[in-house]
């Protein structure tokens, strides 16, 4: 590599170097007046931008056979495949558009150049012209809206089914949580505020606020004495050097008190309506891989704990952002069984080895490895898998 | 050849003219100079200054992707042992590189570069006046940029790095400190850069708007006005209209961050705390960010656009094409330009519904786009075409023009960005359509004006070689990136290989690493040609390319007040050239009508 870069760079010289040579001595001969750019320059460098388009054709071409396998293989989900005909049609637009404007251009370039005797023809405007290539492409921009547009209707608003699985994602620095909804089929509530070690994307069951509770009271009397101390440490000593540490651990108190005050609230309401709070106890907290089951519809709900991230399921066609704070919504159906999808890439030469779930926005220096697996299993597998986790009462109490 | 480079730059202006009697010094002439030609050459040198930077991180962060975990001495060189021990890029650094690359190139080269260059250049010479409505709000403009890029540059050496949440900044990233390294002092600079950087553009903006409406020479009515000061007349509108914006955007960022305030923050639980602030939405900074910053890709690619028009009406000895349609397009360009931002948020949760309305937009803006590329195509239609290096480039643009515009298509159809959006498909659409699309329009401004600057010739042999380095670098760094994006490939990622889905692409990246190495090398044959013809170039005479406009019609010698006598009156549009009835293919705009002949277009 670096004697390619060193090839490169010494060709650049010498040419370089050599243009020097005769731009002196053309400079000596033409004298000032003259063209700056000579005809026969003019007709090089118009020879070359037709061979250049030539080859960056061919070039297009060669990209599209050789890199072709590895798009994505046809869409593992069922609105999937609605995307994926927009897609081609619009492709099919773009190459078409792409391949006359620029052999019409290059054509131009090559026809064109400057030449002894040619004379440039005076053609400032021409209304049927210009009313033509307003007209076409609005008919066929206002064509590809509507089409677009009902297909983005038809992903976006996707009527729930009796049968279909309501689930949620969680993400965080630099890992994902999935959240299915036990028996009673409907999501518990969550709030940051009951977040914990054991309850780490913050359901909120009874004993889940009560636990928070206990750990932030706890968090709350270690930050105090930790406030004195350093207290003390900046203003007796007048040492600055842990200035920062506490501002730190104040900002820290103040958040836990608040936090303190919101877990008080929400234990009165439970005390008021205890049923409000139980849809969470049934619920199955995964974290190791996201199983879905083929043909039924998966309704996601996004939630994020810190920053943002992007939860992208590149074979389903889904994406959504999981942003702190708000909760997102995205719906797909899974077509194919993580086994069945491999045969459907392997028919269309393409290599398939499993689903994959990627953190598509920045969201830290490991952004990078936030990666979940994900398998799609027939209903009954994916009941049985889902069977093999604790719900989560159970797991918040150590049954 | 003698020395001549300080001829052009001063004495004559004095001794033969006697134009301006008061007396310069060094200083009030090259560095505190309320001259637009000055201050437009140091805009330029600064952006040229802040390109390479740009161009040496993207190196530095293109040679981990294509090898990851490889050892680079040359990444080594430039970041040191914290970030590159051994050679291997850290992956904050990855991430810190990626952004201020981001942000010097839209920012500082291609905003502040392209439009404080240019803009400062031609309005004023092209307009017939004899300087900037105010000279000094103007140097004061300069003055902010270079110490904003200052304190850009500046960030980059603070002990936990520069910025690193991309260029877009999106909170809460950038708002928690602990969050990434980047997020702590290095954020705080890149946001109080980018506040003396708006102000810098905010004055510049206003200057050229009021020059623009007020201090047009006789007979320069607006529809005679070159298509270049429409498009830098639109860029300023564009830019005081949305730059507040950003603003306002990056100071309550700045309150969230330092005192508490929640615009941007709710509900987060970091590192084992629930953060006291509840009730703010990074969905509030991602609308106010693109708000400005859809119109931003526009005040990046105006200017190009514009000045590639002069340069190719001009070489292809034709009138521009549709001249009227061209301002038209311009107008609804930028009109939209405001009501498309969300094409950005299509996967942030945001209503579906809005997702309906920003698709509507987004896909009418490329009626106007797919005029102005017609109109140029027919402009180059048995024209004479002389392929100077400007004219390559400006040609050039086009075709990216054309090759990213038709991306946008697919990115600008909500339904098709679900499964592409923040994929390398992305980047090489904007990529193509802004970074190389401007960067061209650029490279055509400075080698058709440079001896309008300094009174010499570029080499065009070299300038031959530098297009043809940068047109097959560009394609063979950008093009292949859509196929990286068709294969779910996400931006931002320091290296692929955590995936089993993306264990295959990298060849792909090698080879997108060497175009992008070749490439490089080629923008410092530029550097040399630009340099060294400063001082040793062929002289080049009043009006080397047989243009029409008013800024070759000024003496050579670099003046204040820019004509020695009166300033030239217009009595024509900007176009005419191979008009027949005259005996040259070109009638500049001081040449009266001749009798019976219509100002014709
Ligand atoms: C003509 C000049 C254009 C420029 C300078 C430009 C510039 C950009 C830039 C900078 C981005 C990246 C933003 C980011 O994600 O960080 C972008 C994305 C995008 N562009 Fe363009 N663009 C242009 C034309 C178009 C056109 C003609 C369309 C549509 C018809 C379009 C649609 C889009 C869309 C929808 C995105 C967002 C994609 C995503 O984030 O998933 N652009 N463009
Ligand atoms: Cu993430
Ligand atoms: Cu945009």
């Amino acid at each position: 590599m670096a004697l390619l870069i060193f090839l490169t760079v010494v060709l650049v010289v010498v040419a370089v170097a050599k243009i020097m040579r005769s731009h002196e001595l053309s400079t000596k001969l033409d004298g000032d007046q003259a063209d700056f750019i000579s005809l026969s320059e003019i007709k090089t460098q118009g020879f070359l931008y037709a061979l250049f388009g030539a080859i960056l054709f061919i070039l297009i071409i060669v990209q599209m056979c050789v890199w072709g396998k590895y798009i994505l293989p046809s869409s593992a989900s069922v609105h999937g495949d609605e995307i994926d005909n927009l897609f081609d049609v619009t492709m099919y637009l773009i190459l078409f558009t792409f391949f006359v404007t620029h052999i019409v251009m290059f054509g131009f370039i090559y026809k064109y150049y400057q030449k002894k005797d040619q004379k440039a023809y005076w053609f400032p405007h021409n209304n049927k012209l210009e009313m033509a290539w307003t007209i076409i492409p609005a008919i066929v921009l206002l064509s590809l809206i509507t089409y677009g547009l009902s297909t983005w209707q038809s992903v976006m608003y996707q009527d729930s089914t009796k049968d279909s699985v309501k689930l949620e994602l969680v993400a965080e620095q630099f890992k994902w949580t999935v959240r299915y909804p036990g028996k009673d089929r409907v999501l518990g509530k969550v709030n940051f505020s009951a977040i914990t070690g054991t309850n780490g994307i913050g359901i909120m069951t009874s004993a889940a606020v009560d636990s928070s509770l206990v750990d932030t009271r706890k968090q709350i009397a270690a930050l105090e004495i930790t406030v004195k101390e350093l207290d003390s440490l900046v203003n007796i000593g007048g040492w600055s050097g842990k200035a920062d540490d506490l501002d730190d651990a104040e900002d820290n108190l103040s958040a836990f008190k608040a936090n303190e005050r919101r877990l008080i609230r929400f234990q009165e309401e439970h005390k008021k309506d205890a049923a409000y709070y139980k849809g969470g106890e049934d619920d199955v907290v995964v974290r190791d891989t996201l199983y879905l089951a083929r043909d039924r519809m998966a309704e996601f709900t996004f939630r994020s704990k810190d920053v943002l991230h992007s939860a992208y399921f590149p074979h389903f066609r889904a994406q959504m952002n999981c942003v702190p704070g708000q909760k997102t919504y995205f719906t797909f159906t899974p077509k194919y069984t993580t086994e069945e999808m491999k045969e459907v890439a392997a028919s269309e030469g393409k290599k398939f080895v499993m689903y994959e779930l990627v953190c598509n926005k920045i969201c830290g220096a490991s952004h990078y490895k936030m990666r979940f697996p994900i398998v799609v299993l027939t209903q009954k597998d994916f009941d049985a898998r889902i069977a093999t986790y604790k719900v989560f009462g159970d797991e918040l109490t150590g049954k | 050849m003698s020395d001549h480079g300080h001829h052009n730059e001063g004495h004559h202006g004095h001794d033969d003219h006697g134009h301006h009697e008061h007396h310069e010094t060094f200083i009030s002439k090259y560095i505190f100079s309320q001259d637009h030609k000055i201050i437009a050459k140091q805009f330029l040198i600064t952006a040229i200054i802040m390109a390479v930077i740009g161009m040496g991180m993207s190196l530095i962060f293109r040679l981990q992707l294509a090898w990851p975990g490889e050892k680079f001495a040359f990444s080594n060189f430039f970041l040191g042992d914290k970030w590159a021990p051994d050679g291997v890029l850290d992956p904050n650094m990855y991430l810190a590189l990626v952004t201020i690359h981001g942000t010097i190139i839209v920012f500082f080269v291609l905003t502040g570069g392209l439009s404080g260059t240019f803009s400062n250049l031609l309005i004023p010479y092209q307009l017939g006046a004899r300087d900037m409505a105010s000279g000094f709000l103007n140097m004061i403009s300069y003055w902010l940029f270079f110490l904003s890029s200052c304190i850009m540059i500046a960030s980059c050496f603070v002990e936990t790095g520069p910025a690193s949440a991309g260029w877009t900044v999106y909170p809460p990233l950038s708002a928690i400190q602990k969050a990434i390294p980047g997020s702590g002092l290095g954020m705080t600079l890149w946001l109080v850069s980018m506040a003396i950087f708006i102000a810098s553009s905010l004055l510049g903006s206003l200057n050229y708007i009021v020059t623009v409406f007020n201090l047009r020479t006789k007979g320069m009515t607006m529809t005679r006005m070159p298509l270049t000061i429409w498009c830098f007349l639109i860029t300023a509108v564009l830019g005081v209209l949305s730059f507040p914006v950003l603003l306002s955007c990056c100071l309550l960022l700045i309150f969230d961050r330092s005192f508490g305030t929640a615009f941007y923050l709710s509900d987060i639980f970091f590192s084992g705390v629930p953060l006291e602030a509840t009730g703010g939405s990074p969905l509030l900074f991602e609308h106010l960010f693109w708000f400005l910053g859809h119109p931003e890709v526009y005040i990046i690619l105006l200017p190009a656009l514009g000045l590639i028009s002069e340069v190719i009406s001009t070489n292809s000895r034709k009138p521009i094409f549709g001249y009227r349609a061209m301002i038209v397009s311009i107008l609804a360009i930028a009109f939209l330009s405001f009501i498309v931002w969300g094409h950005h948020m299509f996967m942030t949760g945001m209503n579906p519904f809005l997702g309906t309305v920003f698709t509507f937009t987004t896909l009418l803006i490329a009626i106007p786009s797919a005029i102005k590329v017609f109109n140029y195509l027919a402009t180059i239609w048995k024209g004479n075409l002389r392929l100077s290096p400007a004219m390559m480039f400006a040609l050039g643009m086009v075709s990216l023009f054309i090759s990213g515009g038709l991306t946008g298509l697919i990115l600008g159809d909500s339904a098709l960005d679900i499964n592409i959006h923040d994929t390398y498909f992305v980047v090489g659409h904007f990529h193509i359509v802004m970074g190389a699309g401007a960067i061209f329009g650029m490279f055509a401004g400075v080698y058709h004006w440079f001896p309008r600057m300094y009174g010499r010739m570029m080499m065009p042999k070299l300038g031959f070689l530098h297009f043809w380095m940068t047109i097959v670098g560009v394609y063979g760094v950008f093009f292949p990136m859509h196929f990286l994006g068709l294969a779910g490939v996400p931006r931002r990622y320091f290296s692929n290989e955590e995936y089993v889905l993306f264990q295959d692409v990298q060849p792909i990246n090698i080879i997108i690493t060497c175009f992008a190495i070749m490439a490089a090398i080629g923008q410092f044959v530029f550097i040399f040609n630009f340099f060294y013809s400063i001082f040793k170039g062929r002289k080049s005479n009043q009006n080397p390319w047989g243009s029409n406009t008013l800024e070759w019609t000024a003496p050579i010698e670099r003046i204040h007040g820019n004509w020695p006598n009166a300033i030239p009156e217009v009595h024509r549009w900007p176009y005419d050239y191979s008009k027949p009835g005259h005996d040259t293919d070109f009638v500049p705009q001081s040449v009266p009508l001749k009798e019976g002949e219509s100002d014709g277009h």
